[in-house]
């Protein structure tokens, strides 16, 4: 088991057993409250006397260059105030924000190319109303060099196609919409493998773009105002709203440092931010709001979208031919991988400003086998398809996954079996997981081989399982600072915007643990610009912010009963203790004092639990089952039970832990039946970038679920406690699924819509 | 969403009258009308609206011996939880049941139903990004563009778009008679590409009140990809009339719900698992599929075949 004999336990993990408050539910959260009650303000919601708008000109087309502008006649309209052009030398001046890695996604925040439909470009408009800025727009005329544009990326990777971005890498030999080698690696000798194997086979896989911030057009809203301190410098104090949970308020450090500030002269507003995750792709509303704020003497400037413009591209295209060598008993012995993937417009998370990349893991996955022989190969590239990030999140499990049902299928195996038989790490999660998944699933009354059972009423019964990771991005210290203040509550600050992730929620309820306070004298509040300088994802939210929430609260706890022990009666810090929030005896637990009037104590860390870097360790599991019925007449697949098994190591918050997994599975869902972001081929204009047409799954077509969690205190968070993260948003087990149901060929690329289910079954023609 | 002038008409003429004027478009349950606004995809943008919901009057559902009389302004879950929908045109009480989410068919009236524009991607795109020949355009870019959910049977119009009515082919099938300001219209006439109106109806002219045939034998079939809040990929309904005749019109295959003679022959003499089949095949036997909506053919057979056996097995 790599990875688990060097990894120790700190703290106090491999010690407490008894929890009053962890892992207990009816524990109302801050945020659940606020969201659910209406009262958490968002951009959107913010106003200020005197406000005005600001919107940015689009591009109408999938790929274009202004020749010429002109905004003579935009100008004169009344309740226009302010237009910036891209020849505005503050605008272009701006620094890039370079969060890490590469500078290859760096273009201009207000440039003459536009690199998708939809994409702001040429110029900002600021007026007294929403309405005048779209009539300003309207009076701008352009003179548009309209460019060739690429919508797939294996369209881009072919040679002689359109050069999307000339710039990018003017003295390659490469295609020219890639900006780097190709990410290759080998283990063993792939060839020698195949020369083993007792079958070889092939598998096609295809993912499309998905949406991931659809709810909320997002604002952004910023004023200049005086400093608290009454502008010791002159200068006065820049409020704009945040809109990243990481790193480290990232659009908030675009803006101060485009305007050649410090963060104590930028204060932070709104935590909120629904379901708009990290706001990678529209992080120019944040930097250019305050500029135009400024332009006009401070007045509040909301930089706002139309629904359709907040419709998000996010999730990158990506496309896998992978050809496998196994032997008769299931054992993978050699895999040559190849992965096409998009990078999105920008080569990289979407902004402009940006050019944070992550994609070895495509690579990785195949490495979590027993299978000696391994090639991977992952080509990226740009393309016209909007902004996306480039991450490939934890779709590396897909093909594994996929190489493991053609294994089940080819052989009548049962796939679980070819799981166990093939995942090397992870033990005894994978086991605990399978087990505890299989019991709820009732898996081995369920399984069958592939196009054996039909429902009385004509649908093709399926059934499928597959295992992924559940990775620790604890990568990135933590800081956590707690003081317990002369009224007797413990109070911890953060500051990022609010995504539904409830990791303060969480980590109230530690603080609770180990301090001996009661849940609701530990007050978790937002505290503008406070860092808490956490990176990595949501796994990281049970992992490193838990850990060092219990490491903070650990020490105040032993300063406040080194300073207090004595008001009790007790001779030395030991025989004293907090008890529901009262300083009490040890001995005679009758006597009590409360904490209040005590003085203020402080104490905090930052750090991150003592686990190597992500990938490399893998100390929890998680596994899903799927049962689907599949109408053979209209191709329509309904989901019957959907079942996740997840080793969270030790829940924390089971509110928020269960309510992740049936998240996940309902956009897991989602993405395998429904969704993909379609452009039309002959313009690049998006075409479903609305509720209607894209079609994330309702309350009604959430399918039934009988969620397990798994505890087996192996995460690398408090208490052995790990997160949930992406793990469950793969959709390629429905089509394992559906596979086993229709006996016929895996479908190749999602969703499973009926067009390609019918054409699995033969009733159509196949697509392309 | 831009501005214009809200008008609260106190008459179905007084609305007629102010509707004639090209600047005017009318609101019931805004469903329709205002998402359209926000998303600004038509090629003009309405300086007033004229709101029908002071018009009295419209909103009942009433009954002669042989008919149901509903107003023009009820809600499409009234429809839905009428008792007397429900006995004398089943088939319109369940298209109205599964019209959308149940927010919008609180809101949502009958007569916006019939008139909601067509819900084409192209012609519906935001910003008028495609100016299509329902838009004074030269072609339908669903020809060559992505036309999955398009039509099946052809062009109307210059237009592939397919109906995304509910209520469309319930009333055509059911024989309704679309009372309008000015005229009486059969409802399998009234639904038509038209500019960009999915209908016959003519500047100034509103929809006062929809009269249905009763008749104890009717049901409905709807097929989406979701279970709420979603536009037929194909719906379909049948009814038997007063002579004994099965009417069979299909939905969201075509600009609008069409009539399938064809597959009525196939059940003149009784619907059988056999005959249903057969009506289902003849009912795609003359498609015209584009691209990439041959799946859709699939899923109109079925239909057909369903929503007939479940007339008689039910």
């Amino acid at each position: 088991m790599p990875g688990m004999a060097e990894w120790k336990l700190e703290g106090t993990n491999d010690e407490r057993q008894e929890f009053k408050y962890v892992g207990t539910w009816d524990h109302p959260g801050r945020q659940s409250w606020d969201m659910t009650s209406g009262a958490a303000k968002y951009p959107t919601d913010l106003y200020r006397e005197g406000q005005l708008y600001a919107m940015c000109l689009r591009s109408p087309y999938g790929h274009a260059k202004i020749k010429k502008l002109d905004i003579s006649e935009a100008e004169k309209i009344e309740g226009v105030k302010l237009i910036l052009t891209y020849e505005d030398e503050e605008i272009a001046a701006m620094p890039k924000y370079i969060p890490s890695y590469f500078t290859f996604g760096q273009s201009p925040l207000l440039g003459t190319e536009a690199e998708f439909e939809g994409d702001e470009v040429g110029c900002v408009v600021v007026a007294e109303t929403e309405e005048i800025c779209k009539k300003a727009l309207d009076y701008v005329k352009v003179d548009w060099e309209v460019l060739p544009f690429i919508l797939d990326c294996r369209e881009a990777g072919k040679p002689g196609a359109p050069i999307l971005r000339p710039e990018m890498n003017p003295d390659s030999n490469m295609t020219g919409n890639t900006f780097g080698a190709a990410v290759k690696w080998e283990n063993g000798n792939v060839e020698e493998g195949f020369k083993e194997a007792d079958y070889i086979e092939t598998i096609e896989y295809g993912r499309p773009m998905w949406s991931q911030f659809r709810s909320m057009p997002a604002a952004y809203f910023s004023y200049w105002d005086d400093d608290p301190w009454g502008n010791p410098d002159g200068e006065k104090m820049c409020y704009v709203t945040n809109h990243a949970h990481f790193p480290s308020n990232g659009p908030l450090v675009s803006a101060f440092q485009g305007m050649g500030l410090h963060e104590d002269k930028v204060r932070a507003l709104s935590p909120y931010m629904a379901s708009r995750y990290c706001d990678f792709v529209e992080k120019r509303g944040a930097q250019l709001s305050p500029v135009l704020s400024k332009r006009l003497g401070g007045v509040p400037v909301k930089m706002v979208n139309t629904r359709r413009q907040a419709f998000d591209a996010a999730v990158p295209e990506t496309y896998f031919t992978i050809r496998i060598g196994f032997k008769e008993d299931g054992t993978l012995c050699a895999v040559h991988c190849k992965n096409v993937h998009q990078s999105g417009a920008r080569g990289g998370y979407g902004d402009k400003t940006h050019g944070h990349l992550v994609l070895p893991p495509n690579a990785q996955a195949f490495k979590s086998t027993s299978c000696p022989n391994i090639y991977s190969e992952m080509e990226y590239y740009v393309t016209n398809g909007a902004c996306t990030t480039a991450d490939p999140g934890k779709d590396m499990w897909e093909p594994v996954n996929l190489t493991f049902a053609k294994i089940a299928d080819t052989l009548g195996m049962d796939i679980t079996d070819v799981i166990m038989k093939n995942v090397i790490i992870t033990q005894p999660s994978l086991e605990a997981c399978m087990e505890a998944g299989k019991k709820a699933f009732h898996w081995d009354e369920k399984w069958h081989l592939a196009g054996k059972k039909v429902l009385p009423d004509g649908r093709l019964h399926g059934v499928a399982a597959r295992a992924c990771w559940s990775m620790t991005w604890g990568m990135i210290s933590y800081n956590i600072n707690l003081r317990l203040n002369t009224d007797g509550k413990v109070y911890m600050p953060y500051s990022e915007a609010l995504i539904g992730t409830y990791w303060p929620d969480a980590v109230q309820l530690v603080i609770a643990e180990e301090m001996g306070m009661k849940p609701e004298d530990v007050i978790v509040y937002y505290a503008a610009n406070y860092p808490n300088w956490q990176k990595g994802d949501a796994a990281d939210r049970a992992s490193t912010c838990t850990w060092a929430a219990k490491e903070a609260a650990i020490l105040l706890k032993n300063r406040v009963l080194s300073a207090i022990y004595m008001y009790v009666g007790a001779a030395s810090p030991e025989e004293a203790d907090i008890v529901d929030s009262m300083l009490t005896l040890k001995a005679d637990p009758s006597v009590q004092i409360p904490l209040v009037g005590l003085g203020q104590f402080g104490e905090g860390f930052c750090g991150k639990p003592s686990v190597p870097f992500q990938s490399d360790v893998v100390r929890t599991m998680n596994v899903d089952f799927c049962e689907v019925a599949v109408d053979p007449e209209t191709g329509l697949v309904e989901i019957l039970d959907y079942t996740a098994a997840h080793d969270f190591g030790k829940v924390i918050r089971p509110a928020s832990a269960m309510g992740q997994l049936e998240m996940a599975l309902t956009m897991a869902s989602g993405r395998a039946l429904r969704e993909e972001i379609i452009w039309d081929p002959n313009t690049g204009v998006l075409l479903n970038g609305n509720m209607y047409d894209y079609k994330v799954p309702t309350a009604l077509d959430q399918p039934p679920m009988d969620n397990v969690a798994v505890e087996t205190r192996c995460g690398g968070g408090a208490y052995g406690s790990t997160g949930v993260a992406h793990a469950h948003t793969n959709a390629g087990l429905v089509g394992c699924a559906i596979q086993n149901a229709t006996g016929g060929d895996f479908i190749t690329m999602q969703p499973f819509t009926p067009d390609r289910v019918l054409a699995a079954l033969g009733k159509i023609k196949k697509e392309g | 969403m831009r501005p214009f002038k809200h008008i609260q008409a106190s008459t179905i003429e007084e609305a007629a009258a102010l509707a004639a004027h090209e600047d005017v478009m009318v609101i019931a349950g805004g469903t329709d009308l205002l998402g359209t606004l926000k998303d600004e995809c038509l090629p003009y943008y309405p300086n007033y609206l004229v709101d029908l919901k002071t018009v009295p009057g419209l909103d009942t559902i009433e009954e002669t011996d042989t008919e149901l009389v509903i107003g023009a302004l009820v809600k499409l879950q009234d429809i839905a939880d009428s008792e007397l929908v429900k006995t004398h045109a089943q088939a319109l009480a369940e298209a109205c049941g599964r019209a959308a989410s149940p927010t919008i068919r609180n809101m949502g009236t009958i007569g916006g139903n019939i008139c909601q524009m067509h819900r084409c991607w192209y012609f519906r795109c935001p910003d008028n990004r495609f100016v299509c020949a329902r838009k004074g355009g030269k072609e339908c870019y669903a020809y060559k563009g992505d036309n999955r959910y398009h039509s099946i049977l052809g062009i109307e119009g210059n237009c592939l778009a397919a109906s995304s009515h509910d209520s469309a082919p319930a009333l055509a099938a059911l024989g309704a008679t679309i009372v309008t300001t000015a005229r009486e219209i059969p409802a399998e006439d009234f639904f038509h590409a038209n500019g960009l109106r999915s209908n016959v109806l003519e500047n100034g002219e509103l929809v006062k009140e929809i009269r249905v045939p009763k008749t104890e034998k009717s049901r409905f079939e709807k097929f989406a990809l979701r279970k709420s809040i979603d536009f037929p990929l194909v719906n379909c309904a049948v009814a038997e009339d007063a002579d004994g005749q099965i009417h069979i019109v299909l939905g969201a295959c075509y600009p609008s719900p069409k009539r399938m003679t064809d597959a009525e022959e196939c059940v003149k003499a009784g619907v059988t698992e056999e005959s249903a089949q057969a009506a289902g095949d003849a009912a795609v036997s003359k498609v015209m599929v584009l691209s990439h909506n041959e799946y859709k053919v699939e899923i109109a057979r079925t239909l057909v075949k369903r929503t007939l056996l479940r007339l008689v097995n039910e």
